[in-house]
């Protein structure tokens, strides 16, 4: 039987709801305790019967499943290693934010991505420039926000 | 009342509104050519600008991205045969092979004229049923806007592709998630483990940019792909389009037919825009003289669901408005960013707040006009965003969205939620549950709990026994068994069929 990616996605939804139940049970008043209880558990229950469902279904298709594997793995993978990749850049930009601030680590991040994502030097320089005064001229300026100014700059968490 | 609509009549001819909701048009014509991307996703981007912004000039704007994003994702439709954002699904049908016959001028022409036309027309219906709603929404107490609520994310939840249970999971999710933090009633810290930063809640700016911008721009990085082909047909004659304007006049029974039936379906929560265009789609052709033509490239099939698709918002909007409940995910974010920005959606917007309504949805209007002169004559040079790199997009708008989250609260730790939260938006996106109502849950959790202990505080145990509540529980228990019912009367159908046969 070929378990499928949602089935796991669908474990942990479930594991999630049981923790919620068990912290919830924990509160101190019926009016703290009662919704979320209620809410984490409908969700172990609606999340069991479609987990049942999904295995049920993979169970079924697993012939079917086994014959398009060879056709879509491929695709699949290299899917999940763009969503991967991608959240990979998502979180060096934040480490950088973290660090060096928001004025910073913005036009590091773009010049960077571009250029290894083979942009020419030209465009890469000249949309960095634009972002950065779009970043500073919205925000900083316009919007009045004071923007992180990084860990190495006296920032803090909140 | 009557003053009340003056006002709001008056402020949206104020310079500063009348230039937000021209930039509105303008990113919003943008923002629908790219499929990817739509009004949800566009909507969810420019939140963090309208920070600090009065309502008047923010909601407006906000509305216009949402509302004419289907008239710039018409183009894409008909040319390409991508469309820029779902609806336009239907208008691909016949637009796309009227542009294979070499009429796709004519065809922008129409889906221009007819969506621009549609949209302007249900305003003054939309403006009519304020005064009509008022005193309906004036007999809802607790009880039956608690039950409201679960109306509104029942409705969310059956639209969820494939399987309701995913939906109705989305929604306890969300409604889970909205439990974290302080609990207003009681001031019990909820699963905040002893983290300061969880004793305010999740913020409201970080869930909307994880449900929505997170998986929509990694998507668009995982695919690694331009939106269209390089070489994609381009518009040529100008006269076409004024031909395809002029078949939207010809057929403007079809027209105000279809716009109708797109205002009303709006009103219904959850129906979805995809329906009204699809419906619009199969009425015009089952009552047209050429029904087996469509599908080769008819005129009808196009100006039907372009008609639809913009008349529905000023419905959806009215529900949103008035009940708190949205009649579509994209009405979710606008729920959010009517919280944000400090009014509360539900029955005293509507009485209070009755000159910004009247602002909001004569707005939708004026940005309907504004689009569909822009995409009219625009078209040709609109298309060519199309061509722009995923490497571009990922670079712009990954800084905006990190901005964005750490604008609301000014807190750093803003930034990493919606790394985690992000993870999470991405798994309800690709595993097919309901991004739109993981975020109603969220958004209506607090008032959820909030009506019912005031309702079990004040009407005891037996709160929902009025006959409002009663009618509304019937039509949760409708709504929840409609697809079971659905399946057995195909069932019974098929039987009966192979007994006669």
């Amino acid at each position: 039987m070929k378990i499928k990616p949602v089935s796991y996605f669908l474990i942990i939804i479930i594991l999630i709801a049981v923790v919620a139940v068990s912290y919830g049970v924990t509160l101190p008043t019926m009016k703290a305790k009662l919704v979320p209880i209620i809410t984490a558990g409908l969700t172990i229950i609606l999340a069991g019967i479609e987990l049942i469902r999904e295995l049920r279904a993979g169970y079924k298709a697993k012939s079917a499943a086994e014959a398009e594997a060879g056709k879509y793995a491929g695709g699949t993978k290299s899917e999940l290693f763009g969503y991967i990749k991608g959240w990979g850049w998502m979180a060096l930009l934040a480490v950088g934010i973290y660090l060096f601030g928001f004025l910073i680590a913005i036009p590091i991040f773009v010049f960077t991505y571009l250029k290894l994502n083979k942009r020419g030097w030209l465009m890469s320089i000249c949309i960095t420039v634009v972002m950065e005064l779009f970043i500073y001229g919205v925000f900083a300026r316009l919007l009045q926000v004071d923007l992180y100014p990084g860990l190495i700059f006296g920032g803090t968490l909140w | 009342m009557v003053e009340q609509f003056m006002q709001g009549v008056v402020t949206l001819f104020q310079p500063e509104v009348l230039l937000f909701l021209f930039l509105g048009t303008i990113i919003a014509t943008v923002i629908g050519v790219i499929p990817v991307l739509g009004g949800a996703v566009g909507m969810t981007l420019l939140l963090p600008f309208v920070f600090g912004m009065d309502a008047a000039v923010a909601l407006p704007f906000l509305l216009a991205i949402q509302a004419v994003s289907y008239t710039g994702g018409s183009v894409t439709a008909v040319l390409l045969n991508i469309p820029g954002t779902l609806p336009n699904a239907a208008t691909c049908l016949d637009g796309y092979p009227m542009t294979q016959k070499g009429e796709g001028g004519r065809a922008v022409g129409a889906a221009v004229t007819a969506s621009a036309f549609g949209g302007i027309a249900t305003v003054p219906l939309a403006l009519l049923m304020i005064p009509v709603v008022i005193p309906f929404v004036l007999k809802c107490k607790a009880p039956e806007m608690l039950l409201i609520i679960v109306v509104g994310l029942c409705f969310l939840a059956v639209l969820t592709k494939g399987s309701v249970l995913k939906g109705l999971i989305s929604a306890a999710l969300g409604i889970l998630l909205s439990t974290i933090g302080w609990q207003t009633i009681t001031g019990v810290g909820r699963f905040t483990f002893g983290v300061v930063y969880l004793y305010d809640g999740l913020s409201l700016i970080d869930v909307v940019l994880a449900l929505f911008a997170v998986p929509a721009i990694l998507e668009l990085a995982a695919k690694r792909q331009t939106i269209a082909p390089i070489d994609a047909k381009s518009l040529k004659e100008f006269s076409q389009l004024v031909k395809g304007a002029r078949d939207v006049l010809q057929y403007w029974w079809l027209w105000l037919r279809s716009s109708v039936l797109g205002y009303v379906i709006g009103i219904i929560p959850g129906i979805g825009s995809l329906t009204s265009t699809f419906l619009a789609y199969s009425i015009a052709k089952q009552s047209s003289k050429n029904a087996d033509k469509f599908g080769t490239g008819q005129i009808e099939g196009v100006i039907a669901p372009e008609s639809a698709n913009n008349s529905k918002e000023a419905g959806s909007l009215l529900t949103t408005m008035a009940f708190g409940i949205p009649g579509s995910g994209v009405m979710a974010i606008m729920l959010a960013a009517f919280i944000m920005l400090g009014i509360q959606p539900g029955p005293s917007m509507l009485i209070q707040h009755t000159d910004l309504c009247v602002t909001m949805l004569a707005g939708l209007a004026v940005a309907n006009v504004i689009a569909g002169i822009m995409v009219f004559f625009g078209a040709p040079y609109i298309i060519k965003i199309t061509r722009v790199s995923h490497v571009y997009l990922f670079a712009i708008i990954v800084p905006i969205i990190f901005v964005g989250a750490f604008v609301w609260n000014e807190a750093l730790l803003d930034v990493f939620a919606l790394l985690i939260l992000g993870v999470i938006g991405v798994c309800i996106s690709r595993f097919g549950f309901s991004q739109a109502s993981m975020l109603l849950g969220f958004v209506l959790g607090s008032l959820f709990e909030y009506y019912l202990w005031h309702s079990l505080d004040a009407y005891g145990n037996l709160f929902f026994l009025s006959p409002i509540s009663l009618v509304l529980i019937c039509i949760i228990v409708g709504v929840l068994s409609q697809d079971a019912i659905r399946r057995l009367f195909i069932r019974w159908y098929r039987r009966r069929k192979e007994k006669t046969a």
